[in-house]
């Protein structure tokens, strides 16, 4: 199954990296365990992110900057507005990094 | 509600990687409770950013975790030694095999992301490197001092022209080094006959300096005649001959005293260079140097102006600076993405479009960090104006 890393840059991502560099580097964990949880975390935080997950966005803003690479959409948005059912977050400049979902199914 | 569904997913997530990768440690004989420590360290962490909040679920995870723990006890001897075995083969090359296993079809701009701090300082290590490296063939300079005599060559150019008579006349084009004592002799021997001290002495004072450069040397002799002859005349009535070898004699010690100070110039190298650039360097008289060495004068002197010759040195520096240029780059562009990096969204798209100025896209599966708050969603539609 294909995974992204692209929520290993993610809060819960980061601190899973954090916690694994720490580990490798104390000697209390290889290298090779350390890639591998890596991968179970990409294909752990794809499914929940799946099933786990209902509520909807709206986004709007200005678009600063667009690119399109290597199948990634980069998004730069000033003066951004976030709303889910809930909440709305306000936010002057926002990074949006997207990358293909048709990847996964293939 | 949002942060604590949030929570929840996130635990989720970890209770997932914990329990699917259980079987991986014990495949690779590693305890269990190196499982248990990387969940905690996780757990913490998430605490600390507040992502996580609910200690209670918290707690049942490392109930959940704490429980298999001390079944594996019993094989903790064992196991202990090959932990002791694996971890220390495995510190000597962590980095090698963390950057290179990953193969999974992400983009790079993740990976990138992840490993930037760490590829950083490899770039900017090598560039340091590269510059030790290139200091040391510019330390050989110093060695370049021990042969200063041959600073003498130089000059020669000008000392050819002072000298060039005696060295027609005995050596017949010998070196500098062997036309000088001739020199002297003749003025012994001159001195000598003549008596006339005050010629050598007089000629210098009065800055007399011999053109012989092919132009206009018949005016300057006759200029030169002149002076001796109004003091000789009186004693010494007679003859041209003597003229002539007066003429010789004050032409030579001339040409003695100006090589005399055209080496005093160059051994003391007081030639002062001040073009604005390595102004200390030629001072050391070792012009290799500054192609060695291209950097030193930089942070020496600080002098910016550039020389032609100097390009070449630029040039082989110009590797290292093309990668800090981009470092520039990245950097402005970081500048740029810097306050949106603290917010963030990451998902997956659906269909990005555009009509003319208006873009729309559908994204899924997204996590957005967002005013240090993390909201999940499942769809987002998005309306940007560009």
């Amino acid at each position: 199954m294909a995974t992204f890393e692209l929520y290993r840059r993610s809060t819960i991502g980061m601190c899973l990296t954090e916690t694994l560099d720490e580990m490798v580097s104390s000697g209390t964990l290889s290298p090779d365990l350390a890639i591998q949880v890596l991968v179970q975390f990409d294909k752990s935080m794809t499914e929940a992110l799946e099933t786990q997950v209902k509520s909807k966005v709206t986004v709007k803003g200005h678009l600063h900057t667009y690119r399109f690479c290597d199948n990634v959409w980069t998004f730069i948005l000033q003066d951004a507005v976030f709303k889910n059912e809930e909440s709305q977050e306000n936010v002057g400049k926002v990074k949006i990094v997207a990358c293909d979902s048709k990847l996964l199914t293939q | 509600m949002a942060t604590t569904n949030v929570s929840s997913v996130y635990l989720h997530v970890i209770d997932s990687v914990v329990n699917k990768l259980r079987e991986e440690f014990v495949s690779e004989g590693v305890d269990d409770a190196v499982l248990a420590e990387l969940q905690g360290l996780w757990e913490l962490k998430m605490m600390q950013c507040g992502v996580v909040q609910g200690p209670i679920e918290r707690n049942s995870t490392v109930k959940g975790a704490g429980v298999p723990t001390p079944v594996h006890d019993l094989n903790v001897p064992y196991e202990g030694t090959e932990e002791y075995e694996t971890p220390t083969a495995e510190m000597l090359f962590p980095p090698t095999p963390l950057q290179t296993p990953i193969q999974t079809p992400l983009p790079a701009e993740p990976t990138s992301y992840q490993y930037l701090p760490a590829s950083h300082s490899e770039y900017g290590l090598v560039p340091n490197s590269g510059a030790a490296t290139d200091t040391k063939p510019g330390r050989p300079a110093p060695y370049m001092q021990q042969p200063s005599p041959w600073m003498g060559q130089r000059p020669l150019g000008v000392d050819v022209n002072v000298a060039y008579e005696e060295g027609r006349e005995e050596d017949g084009g010998g070196g500098i080094a062997q036309t000088e004592p001739p020199v002297k002799d003749f003025f012994m021997l001159n001195s000598g006959k003549r008596k006339r001290d005050d010629y050598p002495s007089n000629p210098l004072p009065n800055e007399y300096i011999p053109q012989q450069d092919g132009s206009a040397d018949a005016l300057l002799e006759s200029s030169l005649q002149e002076v001796p002859v109004a003091n000789i005349c009186p004693k010494e009535a007679h003859v041209e001959t003597l003229r002539d070898r007066l003429k010789l004699q004050e032409t030579k010690n001339i040409d003695a005293a100006i090589a005399s100070m055209v080496r005093m110039k160059q051994t003391a190298i007081t030639i002062p260079q001040h073009d604005g650039y390595d102004d200390n360097v030629y001072d050391n008289g070792v012009r290799t140097e500054d192609y060695n060495t291209p950097y030193d004068p930089a942070t020496a002197n600080g002098v910016g102006t550039p020389i032609p010759g100097r390009s070449e040195a630029v040039e082989d520096d110009e590797p290292p600076l093309n990668e800090d240029d981009d470092d520039d780059l990245d950097d402005l562009e970081q500048g740029d993405e810097e306050p949106s990096t603290s917010h963030l969204v990451l998902a997956q798209f659906e269909k990005v479009s555009r009509t003319k100025s208006r873009w729309k896209c559908i994204l899924k599966d997204g996590i957005m960090h967002l005013n240090n708050k993390d909201i999940l969603f499942s769809k987002a539609n998005g309306e940007f104006e560009f």
